[in-house]
């Protein structure tokens, strides 16, 4: 009987860590729950470094604009596959090995988990800057070389956490949403107060005062890094609709949670920096700095504290769901050993400390990547398979290989995302950042990339031979 | 190792099984009203980011 348990016990947390479909009667959350799990993770405090990032590029009006409107826009159409997360009870990245073939989909994955995976090194840095200033409050001032200590540490606590399991992670999440929610209208408090609002509303980018950033061209690269930011969400977006019970609330907890919220969590960090600019001339991203220059000590303390713990719950949930993305392509591999590879990887980001030096171009680069990846999931899953797929295959089950292609990679997709790739670098060039294509810019290169590897995968599957090579998977449908 | 491939196999091909007979209920699906509301916030987006731009 016990052994039985134990056996049940497995079956469950490897459906839940995400190897097996979970099943309708085996999904855990209603819409408020899936809203809160992914909200918490959509307004983590990186939201800040990004709202600074956004407000060197445009003025407040441009600000609102493409920041909530943005987000808004980008999750509502990269989140329309998510239901086939929900009606199957799979992660999206299973549905891709239909896409871009099983070892497609492992790359694809690694190098998803590279360019985002990254953003947890900047919480981790804010945990740090947070500690540093609460230490400093009490006249502690630490040596340099214990910053990447504190982050170190901040990781581990958050993998710690992950280690637990989903259990751990829910509670963490629960406690964590009203903590990051607070920790926003405290630093939207204390910028608008610490400086007159005519000040942040008359807000013009100092490179756009001086006449070398056009403010159209501003306008369109705040809306890129925008898409971006909102895409970075695409490699864990699958992870929770999947356990979601009804294709509404996984799909509107995606848009509603990490959409909105995250939009509106971008905002409030760039008034935060626009307002840091007026009092200090420099543009802050780090709330902490903030909170320890223009807030009231006891304030202070007590938000620091606050995005101290916000970061570790951000750590938990971040490497839970990753390791959930990369438990569908290494199905052996065990939870816990990809959860302490995601750790190890930020811990080195850590070391390294330069990360915000790089975070634009990571940013931009990922942005090439990530657009394409959904482009080639909506049209496959709407357009191509009519939202059929052979779950047997995509599983690697036994005798069952019609998504094997070509050595592992399906060419069709994976030549449609080069030309997705190539499209977004042919138009702008983000590490030189020099615009080669002004006609197609204002449409942004993430938009440009998602709309031309839609259509050539779309054109590509016209052609009678192509689609039987991708299509393989209807004569293993006939047959049953 | 190879016990637990075979193991998570067989529990992946018994839930395949499952979902596959015709008494099996998938979760409630999207209807036409989250669907309207999906092609106006898109539309409603593109009309503002396009009026973004133009005012900047």
């Amino acid at each position: 009987m016990k052994n039985q348990n134990l056996q049940i016990d497995a079956i469950e947390k490897e459906s839940i860590f995400g190897t097996a479909p979970v099943l309708t009667r085996e999904k855990q959350y209603s819409f408020p729950v899936a809203f809160c799990f992914l909200a918490s993770y959509g307004i983590a405090t990186w939201n800040y470094t990004q709202g600074a990032y956004i407000a060197t590029l445009v003025g407040f009006q441009g600000l609102l604009f493409t920041t909530i409107i943005g987000s808004l826009f980008m999750m509502l159409v990269m989140e329309l596959p998510v239901i086939l997360a929900t009606r199957y009870g799979i992660d999206f990245w299973v549905w891709m090995k239909a896409v871009l073939g099983p070892t497609g989909v492992k790359l694809a994955t690694i190098l998803i988990v590279l360019l985002c995976f990254p953003w947890h090194a900047v919480c981790a840095d804010m945990f740090a800057s947070s500690m540093e200033n609460l230490l400093a409050l009490g006249g502690i001032h630490l040596p340099d070389f214990f910053h990447p200590v504190l982050g170190i540490l901040c990781v581990l606590l958050g993998g710690l956490v992950a280690f637990s399991g989903l259990s751990a992670i829910n509670k963490t999440t629960m406690l964590l949403t009203p903590l990051l929610i607070l920790v926003g209208i405290v630093v939207l408090v204390v910028a608008l107060l610490g400086v007159p609002i005519q000040a942040i509303v008359s807000y013009t980018p100092p490179a756009v005062q001086d006449g070398t950033l056009d403010p159209k061209i501003g306008y369109t690269l705040a809306l890129n890094g925008m898409f971006s930011f909102s895409l970075g969400w695409l490699g864990g977006m699958a992870g929770v609709p999947r356990l979601a019970r009804t294709e509404r609330g996984g799909f509107w907890a995606g848009v509603l949670g990490q959409g909105i919220t995250g939009g509106l969590f971008v905002t409030i960090g760039a008034i935060m920096g626009i307002s840091m600019n007026y009092a200090t001339g420099v543009m802050e991203s780090d709330p902490t700095v903030m909170l320890s220059t223009l807030a009231f000590p006891a304030l202070a303390l007590c938000s620091l504290i606050l995005v101290g713990f916000a970061n570790v719950g951000t750590q938990a949930t971040g490497s839970y769901l990753y390791a959930v993305m990369l438990k569908t392509s290494f199905r052996n591999a065990r939870y816990r050993t990809l959860v302490g590879i995601l750790c190890l990887y930020v811990c080195i980001l850590c070391v390294w400390g330069k990360l915000i030096d790089y975070l634009g171009a990571f940013l931009t680069i990922g942005g090439c990547l990530y657009a394409p990846i959904a482009s080639l999931l909506a049209v496959d899953f709407f357009i191509i398979r009519k939202q059929k797929l052979s779950l047997r295959s995509a599983f690697e089950v036994e005798n069952h290989s019609s998504y094997h292609y070509t050595g592992g990679f399906n060419l069709v997709g994976i030549a449609s995302l080069l030309v997705g790739v190539a499209t977004s670098l042919c138009i702008y060039d983000p590490l030189a950042d020099v615009v080669h294509i002004p006609q197609l810019f204002p449409l942004t290169p993430t938009v440009c990339a998602y709309i031309s590897t839609g259509l050539c995968y779309y054109l590509l599957n016209q052609i009678p031979a192509v689609r039987r090579y991708t299509l393989a998977d209807q004569k293993e449908q006939a047959s049953r | 190792m190879e016990q637990h491939e075979k193991a998570l196999e067989e529990i992946i091909s018994e839930r395949i099984r499952e979902m596959e007979k015709p008494d099996y209920i998938f979760p409630e699906r999207m209807n036409g009203k989250d669907w309207f509301l999906i092609i106006a916030g898109i539309l409603l987006c593109t009309a503002l980011l396009l009026q973004g731009y133009l005012a900047a």
